[in-house]
């Protein structure tokens, strides 16, 4: 618990002269569910792509397991055991759903310049593959090429391959885009049973999602950190309630009166 | 999840085999017939394949739309040419030396053209290759060799002292001896876990990256064993023709061969032995009667880039048979 797995300081990207992030601070402990919700166009997005390497923050530092990993290029950090899945679904449309994830884990797997047996003959990748589709629960989907599958399917998808990486920090970006009411909750049921096994920096619209799973919460208004704290403070805390709900305070007290 | 082929390793016999073995078989008894035009056409068509596989590899398997592929046709050819120059017409020298030559020229080209995507990355092939273009146009040895009088080859460079290259018929079964092995070597390649990775990149190279691939270098190390096996068949080219010139390099050819894969069928290592089949022969007989012979290719290519996404290949391929279909 002392030594954070990602700590975040003083990170800012500004795009022109909107401040997309400004000096936020975070840090995720080892395995716990720490969430950032925040209004559409807070600098959910922006702040995970910095954080994956995707883009190069304006000022400050991140550190993974104590290490800086600020200057690192994307696939550096990913073998360093980071492992984002996108808002927007990204997979290999090409590849079967078994061979995605095959994929995914045979970047863990050593180096791929391996020029002359065939990849479908890893059969460790292949059953590795099979075995995390099958927690996720489309392992009877394994074969179907993954521009054929749905869309709840490949947001389950694009989870399995961040898992086949071996990761220790999961940054997920809104696991349950655009996924129906039942999808949502079955993607619910998943994530919570990666609780404790992975550290998790969840970024949540949902907010049944989000207060049914974090640990720790922050909001997340104007590119700006206004609060984190656990989900029953952050449900009482006023500075959030007026800056970030607003219009959304009915949407918490529903969770609230669930509990 | 069915396993892709190689030949016979489908299933199923069907009428792309059939195809493919009565191609294969009329490239084997076509020395027989004894007419040295046949022999230097099928040739042609073997040597040429082997480029249009190589430019595959990058196009189909990679996603990489190069368009300065005849710059390797060129460097493979002139590696045979200048070594003969100089008095050295052995071809364990001569064909090792056009491959590494050509893998380091790719080495250093793809250190450049690889930070490009997209358009960028094809105006950016072209100008390399139209580069090498008129470089091979400036650089002369003495008053009749290099420049735009090219190099001759007085003898194709032997390999073993019985076998003589000079009867078509032999150099013609060399090539396609050596064609096939770069088939067998292609398709290990573009189905091992390199292959993979490239064909990932093709398709979403983000999310390879994101995964932890460092994809830049794959892609680098693809360039290169695509141009090293383009520099093999510049230095086949060579000895077929017993010359180069610049126009080797010149970007028709490097469109050409685009069209051969492209209308052959991309992604699949038979389409471009198909598309230079189609292409050399429309060539050699529509040539005959019209200088303006693209002007029947050309509609042929719109018909099969609108109706076959996948070439000629794919319109005979079985209906319902996925592969790796991307872009
Ligand atoms: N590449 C970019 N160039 C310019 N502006 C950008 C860029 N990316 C994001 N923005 C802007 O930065 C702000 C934050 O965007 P971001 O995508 O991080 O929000 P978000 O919190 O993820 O929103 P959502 O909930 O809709 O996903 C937005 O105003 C957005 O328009
Ligand atoms: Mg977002």
């Amino acid at each position: 618990m002392n030594d954070p797995v990602l700590a975040v300081e003083g990170l800012t990207k500004r795009f022109g002269a909107l401040i997309a992030n400004e000096e936020i601070d975070i840090d995720v402990r080892r395995g716990e569910v720490h969430a950032v919700i925040g209004p559409n166009g807070a600098g959910k997005t922006t702040f995970i792509s910095q954080l994956a390497g995707e883009l190069p923050p304006d000022t400050g530092r991140i550190a993974l397991n104590g290490r800086d990993i600020t200057a690192l290029p994307v696939h550096r950090r990913a073998l360093l055991g980071m492992a984002r899945s996108y808002q927007i679904t990204s997979v290999i449309p090409s590849f079967t759903a078994l061979e995605n994830v095959a994929f995914a884990a045979q970047a863990v797997d050593g180096h791929s310049y391996r020029f002359w047996r065939p990849a479908q003959a890893a059969h460790h990748l292949n059953e590795k593959a099979l075995a995390i589709l099958g927690e996720i629960g489309i392992a009877d989907r394994s074969g179907v090429l993954a521009k054929n599958l749905a869309h709840g399917e490949h947001r389950q998808l694009e989870i399995a391959m961040a898992l086949a990486t071996d990761p220790q920090l999961l940054l997920l970006d809104e696991p349950t885009a655009g996924m129906g009411p039942g999808a949502t909750e079955s993607m619910i049921g998943f994530l919570d049973t990666l609780k404790g096994r992975y550290s998790i920096l969840l970024i949540e619209h949902d907010m049944d999602v989000v207060f049914s799973l974090a640990d720790r919460i922050s909001a997340l208004v104007n590119g700006r950190r206004v609060a984190t704290d656990t989900p029953d403070s952050i449900r009482r805390n006023a500075e959030v309630r007026r800056a970030y709900l607003g219009d959304r305070a009915d949407r918490l007290v529903l969770p609230q009166a669930g509990a | 999840m069915a396993p892709r082929s190689f030949l016979f390793g489908a299933q199923k016999f069907d009428l792309r085999h059939a195809i493919m073995l009565a191609g294969f078989a009329v490239l084997l008894i076509v020395p027989l017939f004894g007419d040295a035009y046949l022999v230097r056409i099928a040739s042609r068509i073997v040597v040429l394949s082997m480029v249009a596989v190589s430019l595959d590899i990058l196009l189909g398997y990679g996603g990489l739309i190069s368009f300065g592929h005849a710059m390797f046709l060129g460097s493979g050819g002139y590696v045979v040419g200048v070594l003969a120059f100089f008095g050295v017409e052995n071809g364990f020298v001569a064909y090792p030396a056009a491959i590494l030559l050509s893998v380091t020229l790719a080495a250093l080209v793809g250190l450049i053209v690889l930070r490009t995507v997209g358009v960028y990355f094809i105006m950016i092939t072209l100008a390399f290759a139209q580069m090498l273009y008129y470089l091979a146009n400036a650089i002369r040895i003495g008053e009749d060799y290099g420049g735009d009088e090219g190099l001759p080859l007085s003898r194709r460079s032997p390999l073993f002292g019985i076998l003589n290259f000079d009867d078509p018929a032999v150099f013609h079964y060399f090539a396609l001896a050596v064609l096939l092995a770069i088939l067998f070597v292609s398709y290990k390649l573009v189905h091992s876990r390199f292959g993979r990775v490239i064909e990932a990149c093709r398709d979403n190279e983000r999310r390879a990256k994101s995964l932890g691939y460092d994809t830049f270098r794959y892609r680098l190390v693809a360039f290169m064993i695509s141009g090293g096996i383009a520099g093999l068949a510049g230095a086949m080219h060579m000895n077929l023709q017993k010359f180069v010139s610049p126009d080797e390099l010149h970007w028709i050819i490097s469109g050409d061969l685009l069209i051969m894969v492209i209308v052959g069928g991309a992604n699949s290592l038979i389409g471009p032995i198909i598309g230079t089949s189609v292409f050399v022969l429309l060539e050699e007989g529509i040539s005959n009667y019209t200088e303006h012979w693209m002007a029947i290719f050309g509609p042929l290519l719109i018909l099969v880039v609108l109706f076959g996404r996948r070439g000629i290949y794919g319109l005979i391929r079985p209906r319902g048979e996925g592969g790796g279909e991307g872009r």
